[in-house]
Formats: C-alpha cells, structure tokens, sequence
C-alpha cells in the first residue's frame, strides 16, 4: 500500500511540474529556438549534440516499441489507419513496384501495400523491404507479419546512411518517422540515391495545423492529453512529450518542399489532411 | 425606332468583339508561327509546346516565406529549367502511354504502362494529378498541332502550284485529316468524349475545339471581323462534333459513310450560304418593308408620332 501511494504521489508531481499547464505563449518560445551551432540539434524542445540524438531517439522508441500500435490507435483515434490508406492510395502501386518502406518498423505501411498489390494486380509476392533504426520495431513488424503470413525483407539501418545500392527501389516511403531523424538533408539524399528514374519519394509526417482556432485546440490535445494517455496506458511520460514536441520543431511544408527540391527530387507536392494535422510530401526522381 | 436602333448597336458591339478577336487571333498566329512546332519533331528534338503547360500542376505548402523574398532572375531561370525538364518527361512518358489506351483506356494504368516502356518506373504516373484526363487533353492538343503542320503544308502546295484555294474543300480536308487521327483509338473514343464532356475538364476541350476551328478558318484565308468571325466557328465546330458521332457508329469500310455525311453537311452549309448572301443582297428592300409594316400598324394602335 505504502508503494501505490509512492506511485501516486509521483505521478501527481509529474502533473504539477509539467510543462503542457504553461500558457501556450511559451509553447511559440520554445518551439522557436534555433541554434546555429552545426554540432547541436534539437530533442523536442532540448537541445542536443548531434551524435547524442539517435541515442535518444532509439531509447524512445525502445520504450514505446511494445504498445506503439496500440498507443497509436488511441492517441488518433485510429484516424492514422486512414491517413496510411490514403498514403498508399496516393503511391497507386502496380505489380512491378519496389518499395522501401523506411522507419516503417511496426510494418503498417507494408502490409498496406502488399494487400493492395495482391488484391489489384495478382501479385503472389510483392517486392518490399522494410528499414529501421530500432530493432525492436522491426521485431514487433517481423511478429505482426507472420501471424498475417506475408513474407517482407527486415533490414536494421539508420535512413541518413542506406545499406543498398543506388537505383535499387522504385517507391521509398517514410511514415511519421523523418522528424525523428538528425539530419533530414541526408535522409533526402540517401532517398534520391536508392530510388530508380522515376521512382517516387512519399513522406507522410505531422505538420501545421493551419487554421488557428483549429491549431490551439491540437496544442492542447497534443501537450495535455497525449502525455497523459502515455502515462496511464503505457507508463511513459517523456516519450509522449517528445512525441509532440518533436512535430513543433519539424520545419514547415514549404520548407521541407524546398529541402526536397534541394535534394534532387522534382514535381515536389503536397497534400494537407484532417486540417493540417499531417500531409503526404511527394517528389519525383527523374 | 428604337427597335431598329437597339439592333444595330447590338450588331456594332458584336462586331467591334469579332474585331478585336480576330485581331488578337491574327497575333496569336504570328506567335504559334515563330514557335516550333515540337510534335512532329519529337523524334529530333523533344521541347515542349507552351500548350501543354497546364500539365505542370505543382501544388506546394503555404508559400509564405517564398512570397516575402524576391525572386532573382538566376532563380527563375532555374525554375523555368525545372519545369522544361520535368515537362520532357511527362510528354515521353504520355506519348508513350498512348500505345496501351486501346487495352486499358485513358487510365492511370495506360500511363503506368507508358512510363515503364519510356524507361521510369510505373509509379511516374503519378506526377499526372489529372490521370487519364490528362492524356485525353494530351492527345487531342497534339493532334491540333499535327492539323496545323497538315494545314500549312496544304496551303505551301497550292501556292506551289500557284492554284488559289478553294474553302469548302479545303476545310473538309482538314476535317477529315483531323477525324482520321482518332481511328486508332475509335474503341476507347467514346470514354475520351465523356471525360471532355465532363464539367470540371469541358473549359479546357471547349478551349481545344475552338482553337482547332479558328485554326482551320484562319489558314482558310478567314479573315473576318464582324459576326461571320462567330457563326463560321461555330458552324465549324457543329460540323466536326456531328461527322465525329458519325464515325463512332460507322461500320463501313474506311469510314465511307461518315465522309459521304460529310460531304452532304458541307454541301448543305455552303447552299444556305449562297442563299443566306442572296437575301442580304436584296434584303435591304425586305427588311424596309417590313419596318415600314410595323410602322404602319404602330400608327394604328394610337402609339406613332405624328411625324411621317
């Protein structure tokens, strides 16, 4: 009894030093800090040396590995099912279509396209490899395609340095995975490099909301109500935080069009869903 | 009078529009004249008709911080670079796609097929935001072109053979020059009409159709600025949608059937012509008489002036 009033009175004290009941002005501070430090990055909304992140964001995403799924479904209410329907709709995949599917650990975006490309195109073996950082997602995707029996290709790499050789795939995907990466020039690069001529480059991230009676509502779901479901369902706090955190710091649509075009990719476009809560980025390599 | 007045100003404002559209068009003629014409050679020299450039739907993100900033000329440059480069793949890739549109019709799966035999991967197809509307308007603005380099060509000859040219033959050898440009593709035309004849594409083939006619009557030797400028065209037009339904019913070898309707139509156009021109000829008589009729029964009603 004496541990489940320890457990309560921390989580309570968790509640009161949170940052999410500050008024959302410091939000906008926060979220705005720059540093032109080549060497620091940001972690949400900490800064941090460039070879300290993917530590970080691999010890994230070990923790939240486990009910990542299920934290997903809650925290959109299942919403983000539709979100990778629509992404793989927009990749309007044929039978001779080789996906990467990056930072697609859990194998949502994969599964999506090899029933798609059996149902439409009769396709017995669709060719996909999925990559990730963690290799504990890629376990939880390796576990969740064999009770669905399909037969995908699991390779743990980090996405700013591809172990495949240039021209190797026709459709590369990157689902809410690339704000968590250091250095998103590289990513785009690496992309550029393993894509064949006109192989298309799909990202489907978080992004402005744009409009702002719309956005402050989202502020509020997403610092304090989020964190809270992670807490309670997962036990995991600071993820969550993260979680949120690292969507502010993401740069905007425009920016991250340019950054594309800046990598090669061209017919770069952009589609806005549920308001600006995500968009599909789309380019081309010709 | 104010009938007959309200009728001529009516008249005057129409032909001062027909003026000025016949002057804008003969404009436009000397430029598609100093362009070249990229369809024919796209074998040579593959550059992009300016036509085609309602294909380059790029949509990004809010440009805010683009707007702020001035564009320097060396960024245009490049942009306007871009956008040739990216335009010289999607027309390889939709000529190509017009191989598979007998099998699987103006579809995105046509451009999937076209962009893998042009040498990308299939899911290039998905820079066409509009699909298969795309092709269709792709396809009928190249064979605009190709009626025009036919059309020019036609007229080189006469003055070569230094023959004067005779219209109603020449315009329905342009016709059917450019109706036999859809027989490869008769099988899957009826879906290409209903995508034309869709609201949200029929501005853009509206468009197609009255540049095709005012191309044909301009190289015509049409140089009319008063409402004959609208009811050639328009006749045109009606002409070249009828022959066209025609053809997708014909069964007879070599479409003879629509060339025979053809003919008739042109002969009927060109006698109501002759008689149309014979009334306005001794017209002037008749339409006096009939003002001074209405002048007459005007007085009776108590409504004249008391003027004669």
């Amino acid at each position: 009894m004496a541990m489940g009033m320890a457990n309560n009175l921390r989580f309570v004290s968790r509640l009161k030093a949170l940052r999410c009941f500050e008024p959302l002005t410091i939000l906008k501070r926060n979220a705005g800090t720059q540093t032109t430090n080549p060497e620091i990055t940001h972690f949400g909304f900490k800064n941090v040396t460039v070879k300290e992140k993917p530590k970080k964001v691999n010890e994230v995403f070990d923790r939240v590995a486990g009910n990542y799924d299920l934290m997903n479904d809650v925290m959109s209410a299942g919403i983000h099912r539709l979100w990778k329907d629509r992404l793989i709709t927009v990749l309007n995949p044929c039978d001779k279509t080789k996906l990467l599917d990056c930072a697609g650990g859990t194998g949502d975006i994969s599964f999506r396209f090899i029933k798609r490309v059996k149902l439409q195109h009769d396709c017995p073996e669709p060719n996909v490899t999925v990559c990730d950082i963690n290799p504990n997602m890629l376990e939880v995707g390796r576990r969740r395609a064999e009770t669905q029996n399909l037969h995908l290709k699991w390779v743990c790499c980090s996405a700013d340095d591809l172990c495949f050789p240039d021209a190797s795939f026709n459709a590369y995907t990157i689902a809410f995975g690339i704000r968590n990466c250091t250095h998103i020039d590289k990513v785009l690069k690496e992309a550029h490099r393993v894509l064949e001529p006109g192989g298309r480059f799909l990202c489907l991230e978080f992004s402005e909301v744009e409009n702002p009676y719309l956005r402050n509502l989202y502020n509020t779901y997403s610092f304090q109500v989020i964190p809270v479901m992670g807490e309670v369902i997962s036990g995991d706090w600071k993820s969550y935080q993260y979680l949120a955190e690292s969507i502010r710091k993401f740069p905007s649509r425009s920016q991250f069009s340019q950054m594309m075009r800046d990598a090669g990719f061209q017919s770069v476009s952009c589609e806005s869903l549920l308001f600006g809560v995500c968009s599909i980025h789309s380019g081309f390599k010709l | 009078m104010w009938v007959n007045r309200c009728g001529r100003n009516a008249l005057r404002t129409y032909s001062s529009f027909a003026r000025m559209r016949s002057i804008r068009t003969q404009a436009y003629k000397l430029s598609v004249a100093s362009m070249s014409h990229p369809v024919l050679k796209i074998h040579a020299a593959p550059t992009v008709p300016e036509r085609v450039r309602f294909l380059t739907t790029e949509k990004d993100g809010k440009n805010e911080e683009n707007s702020k900033t001035e564009e320097t000329n060396s960024e245009k440059n490049e942009n306007k670079k871009e956008e040739e480069s990216v335009n010289t793949v999607k027309v390889k890739i939709l000529d190509n796609a017009l191989d598979f549109v007998v099998d699987h019709g103006w579809s995105r799966k046509a451009l999937s097929c076209g962009a893998e035999q042009a040498g990308y991967a299939g899911v290039a197809e998905g820079m066409f935001t509009g699909g298969g509307d795309d092709l269709v308007l792709y396809f009928i603005q190249k064979c605009n072109f190709q009626l025009v380099e036919y059309l020019k060509f036609t007229i080189e000859e006469h003055e070569a053979k230094e023959e004067k040219i005779k219209v109603t033959s020449f315009i329905r050898s342009a016709v059917e020059y450019r109706l036999r440009m859809i027989i490869p593709f008769i099988g899957a035309w009826p879906q290409a009409m209903g995508i034309l004849a869709r609201p949200d594409i029929f501005p853009k083939s509206a468009e197609e159709l009255a540049k095709m006619v005012d191309d044909i009557w301009y190289y015509a030797g049409d140089r009319s600025a008063d409402i004959n400028w609208y009811t050639k065209r328009g006749i045109l037009a009606k002409l070249y949608g009828s022959t066209q339904l025609v053809m997708l019913t014909d069964q007879s070898p070599d479409f003879k059937d629509t060339w025979e309707f053809l003919d008739r139509r042109i002969s009927d156009i060109s006698n109501f012509a002759k008689i149309s021109q014979s009334v306005k000829d001794n017209g002037s008589a008749f339409v006096e008489t009939a003002f001074s009729g209405a002048k007459v029964l005007k007085n009776i009603a108590g409504f004249g002036d008391t003027k004669r």
